[in-house]
């Protein structure tokens, strides 16, 4: 763990249509922690984590470090229905064929690897959508809620993958309705 | 600059389907106008550019509702900005994708049932489909927050804008005193003056749409 985080969120509050999603939300990201959003439906964990991402837009209370890099992985998994499994990852831009038949085969999934999306269950999507993460060599993985869909073996196994992105100096932000099986992992729970 | 590419090779070879039934629509309606004056082939003649350049434009427009709504339901849009893609590229890319993928064939099919006789009707199409195409990214990005498909409503908010180009390049087809080079001027004006207005207001409305 080092002493400058990779995100620093001050005092950041955050309104849609004149209501207040949530207020001063206050909290540091360390390489190596797992921080977990967890609260209510409608509490803001998911605008909380888009925020994050920088998706609606920058903002002056989330500071980021310079080597700060990101990947996420949204409620919606962000594929192209009409694109195969590997066309999918490939767009990723750290991708390259060989490292996408690689991780397929790790994660057991490279008889997915020409199948359409449109042609995969729920479940098999959530994992495409996780491969990427693995793809992308980022330092922060932001996800919302990550197991949804996925089985118990799935959900083992991007645990696994999560637990060896933080041992490897990584750090996440998930955001979770249950308990996650991280004993390390800090909570910041959201209200309505 | 990479990311442009990578954009545009994505929107270029995904959603073919797509393409290819705006292009069956018009041929389709083209064959219908070609069997309702079949008996008077005098008006066919006559009416065939506007008849072309009017279809274009319809087509064009009633395809503009998926410029951006399919990265939107698929969160390949959300995605994408997270990967630090800028708004004005990922606009730019989706639009000269949409334009090359559905305007260059329909060029090309008017192309060969003029029996590429005229070269201002070519250009008009070409120009006056990308005026409409950077006009309607602006109204396609401001109804994607709509819920109900917006395919009839879009037409109706980029038609008014897009007259002055369907009157120019109705004139350049129609006129026979002007010279080419002043009308292929004029729609070039009127596509930069598109492209500067869609480059700022299309990013700011999917901003809205992102909040």
């Amino acid at each position: 763990m080092t002493n400058v985080p990779l995100l620093l969120v001050s005092d950041f509050t955050y309104a849609r249509g004149g209501r207040i999603l949530f207020q001063d939300i206050s909290f540091s990201l360390f390489s190596g922690d797992v921080i977990v959003l967890m609260g209510p439906n409608g509490s803001g964990k998911t605008t909380l984590l888009r925020c994050l991402a920088s998706i609606p837009e920058v903002s002056a209370n989330i500071m980021k470090s310079q080597s700060f890099s990101q990947s996420y992985v949204g409620h919606l998994n962000g594929l192209k229905m009409g694109m195969t499994v590997q066309q999918n990852l490939l767009l990723q831009s750290q991708a390259t064929p060989k490292r996408v038949r690689q991780i397929l085969e790790a994660k057991g999934l490279d008889a997915l690897k020409n199948r359409f999306i449109s042609t995969l269950s729920a479940g098999q999507r959530r994992q495409i959508a996780l491969t990427r993460l693995a793809l992308a060599d980022a330092q922060v993985w932001l996800i919302d809620e990550p197991t949804t869909h996925l089985d118990k073996a799935a959900a083992k196994q991007f645990w696994h993958m999560l637990a060896a992105h933080i041992q490897g100096g990584g750090a996440g932000v998930l955001t979770s309705h249950t308990v996650v099986p991280f004993s390390q992992a800090k909570v910041i729970t959201l209200h309505e | 600059m990479n990311k442009l590419i990578q954009q545009m090779r994505q929107d270029l070879f995904s959603s073919a389907q797509y393409v290819i039934h705006v292009l069956i629509v018009f041929l389709s309606l083209v064959v219908a106008f070609g069997i309702l004056s079949s008996s008077r082939p005098a008006l066919w003649q006559a009416f065939l550019p506007t008849l072309l350049l009017g279809l274009s434009y319809g087509v064009m427009s009633l395809s503009l509702d998926q410029l951006f709504r399919e990265d939107w339901e698929d969160g390949t849009l959300e995605w994408r900005i997270s990967e630090g893609m800028s708004l004005e590229i990922y606009v730019f890319a989706k639009i000269m994708t949409h334009w090359l993928r559905l305007s260059l064939p329909l060029t090309g099919i008017v192309g060969i049932i003029s029996g590429f006789s005229s070269f201002p009707l070519l250009i008009g199409v070409a120009t006056s489909t990308l005026v409409l195409t950077f006009l309607g990214a602006i109204g396609s990005a401001l109804c994607l927050t709509v819920k109900a498909h917006t395919s009839f409503l879009l037409p109706l908010l980029t038609l008014p804008i897009g007259i002055p180009m369907i009157i120019v390049s109705m004139g350049a087809i129609s006129d026979p005193t002007a010279t080419t080079l002043s009308y292929i001027a004029l729609q070039g004006g009127l596509s930069l003056m598109a492209i500067a207005l869609s480059m700022i207001a299309a990013p700011f409305a999917l901003k809205l749409a992102l909040r």
